[in-house]
């Protein structure tokens, strides 16, 4: 049986969100609603497999895994990293949401220098050029970000992900927007990194090639999780959840 | 945990290439605004001083009031510029996106208000300097005081940043604050008398002003160039707020982060 790195336990994700007002006393005493984006949710990760969670917009697939990342707190329940708690595991823990988290004003190089030094990786130098040759876009390292198209963006996000060299790697929609050649070539180092990976993707042949496991969320509850045999079954049910 | 030197480094190097990004837009911010302050006060107290023929009030007079308002928008600038300095990058990426990497990183945060500090002293190095110039030109002063006005100007800013880490928490949270804020820190530098001496403050409100210990910062820098006074009880409270301010803004914002979360965006 292999490790567990990710142990969540009944998690519960609720949002207090302000409802549009339709009159005066609602302008300066506004309503509120209560949305539950993650909902008693258990789940266990292992060391090594490549997880893919599926669902439609909207399904919390980023809340959960903005709670894994430690970016938001949960409401209820509790998820232990190698048995501890994320605030002392977060070294462990790369994050590529899509290609947010990088800074576009200053140059591909530097936003990983700035990343490397906060993780103290030593000799930064060789981890950038050693994932810009693998990412192919060294040569527009010294680019400020700004100037880099959707795909390059997407390559630096990554980098920027795996620059610590995380135990575990977290990928929200890494292939969103991108032309086949760069999905392509993301997919291919994803299925190389040989670490323990989350993904969430809208893309049925991303998940198919990539994940060993999957899990079908919608409204916040993993409603199936399979093996990637029974991969046919969970499109069914993905379509019918439109 | 302890605090890094590598993160110190790191996040004031990555917080000077945002800032020099736009180049004229930094220079006009850091150096034209606080230059541009000083006009309209030196034209005041010229005026009264040497064509209304008062000789002076509050010990402040034709000899030393170009010295008194250098010291007061000198502390003025570190005031204004540590209270923003997180409230405006915050917002800066939060809608850059990129703010998630501050909750995400294995950082102390007591680095963060340090390398922010260290930005901000960069920033506004030239005007100290030239100010500093400006200020000898009318009264001499000794390195051993020089060196003091600095330090006492820095540990300004040190609390001034601890306050602007919880304005730029609670702004980042919920931008409802930042309004409430604002006003607060107009009042606040009313009360901090950058431009004009504590007595022209009305009696039954004084007393803050004597609490204050931005006020306190300004009045050491005054009393020990203009006077040559070593105000040691000045000098002991500001210390002590520098030191202890930005220990409670790292709990205050561990809090509100975990309490109201990043909001609207």
């Amino acid at each position: 049986m292999p490790e567990k790195i990710i142990e969540i336990r009944n998690l519960r994700k609720e949002f207090r969100t302000s409802l549009n007002p339709r009159n005066l006393t609602e302008f300066f005493f506004p309503k509120h609603k209560t949305v539950i984006a993650v909902d008693k949710l258990d789940l266990d990760i292992f060391k090594g497999e490549t997880i893919g969670l599926l669902g439609p917009n909207g399904a919390g697939k980023t809340t959960l895994i903005k709670l894994i990342t430690g970016i938001l707190f949960a409401t209820s329940g509790e998820i232990k990293i190698k048995g501890k708690n994320i605030e002392e595991q977060k070294r462990i823990i790369g994050l590529m949401l899509g290609t947010e988290m990088i800074y576009y004003r200053m140059t591909g190089y530097d936003n990983l220098k700035y990343f490397a030094r906060l993780y103290k990786i030593k000799d930064f130098e060789s981890r950038i050029k050693e994932l810009s040759e693998l990412l192919e876009f060294t040569d527009y390292l010294h680019d400020y970000v700004e100037n880099y198209s959707l795909g390059t963006k997407s390559k630096l996000a990554l980098a920027r992900a795996l620059i610590h060299d995380p135990e575990i790697v977290i990928l929200d929609e890494p292939t969103l927007g991108l032309d086949i050649n760069i999905s392509a070539k993301i997919r291919d180092y994803i299925r190389q990194m040989n670490k323990t990976v989350i993904l969430t993707t809208h893309y049925e042949k991303e998940s198919r090639e990539l994940c060993d496991r999957i899990a079908l969320i919608s409204e916040g509850k993993i409603i199936k999780l399979v093996t990637k045999e029974n991969f046919d079954e969970v499109m069914k049910k993905f379509v019918e959840l439109g | 945990m302890i605090i890094d030197l590598n993160e110190i480094i790191a996040i004031t190097k990555k917080e000077f290439k945002l800032s020099i990004r736009f180049k004229t837009a930094y220079l006009l911010n850091t150096f034209i605004n606080p230059v541009l302050s000083i006009i309209p006060l030196f034209i005041i107290y010229y005026g009264f001083l040497h064509y209304g023929g008062a000789e002076g009030f509050a010990g402040i007079n034709l000899d030393n009031y170009v010295t008194f308002l250098v010291f007061g928008v000198i502390a003025q600038a570190f005031f204004y510029n540590g209270i923003n300095a997180f409230a405006f990058r915050f917002r800066e990426e939060k809608y850059w996106q990129t703010i998630e990497t501050l909750f995400l990183a294995p950082i102390n945060y007591l680095s963060l208000i340090i390398a922010f500090g260290i930005n901000v002293a960069l920033n506004l190095l030239p005007l100290l300097l030239i100010f500093i110039l400006i200020a000898s030109a009318f009264s001499f002063a000794s390195i051993l005081n020089i060196f003091l006005v600095v330090l006492i100007i820095l540990l300004l800013l040190l609390f001034c940043l601890g306050i602007g880490l919880i304005y730029g928490a609670l702004t980042l949270f919920s931008e409802n604050f930042d309004p409430v804020f604002r006003y607060f820190f107009a009042g606040w530098a009313l009360l901090s008398c950058f431009a004009y001496p504590i007595e022209i403050i009305p009696e039954s409100i004084r007393f803050i002003v004597e609490i204050n210990p931005v006020y306190h910062a300004v009045n050491f820098a005054r009393d020990l160039w203009i006077n040559g006074i070593f105000n040691l009880d000045s000098f002991i409270y500001v210390w002590v707020f520098a030191l202890l301010m930005p220990i409670i803004a790292v709990y205050v914002f561990k809090i509100a982060w975990r309490r109201m979360e990043v909001q609207g965006y």
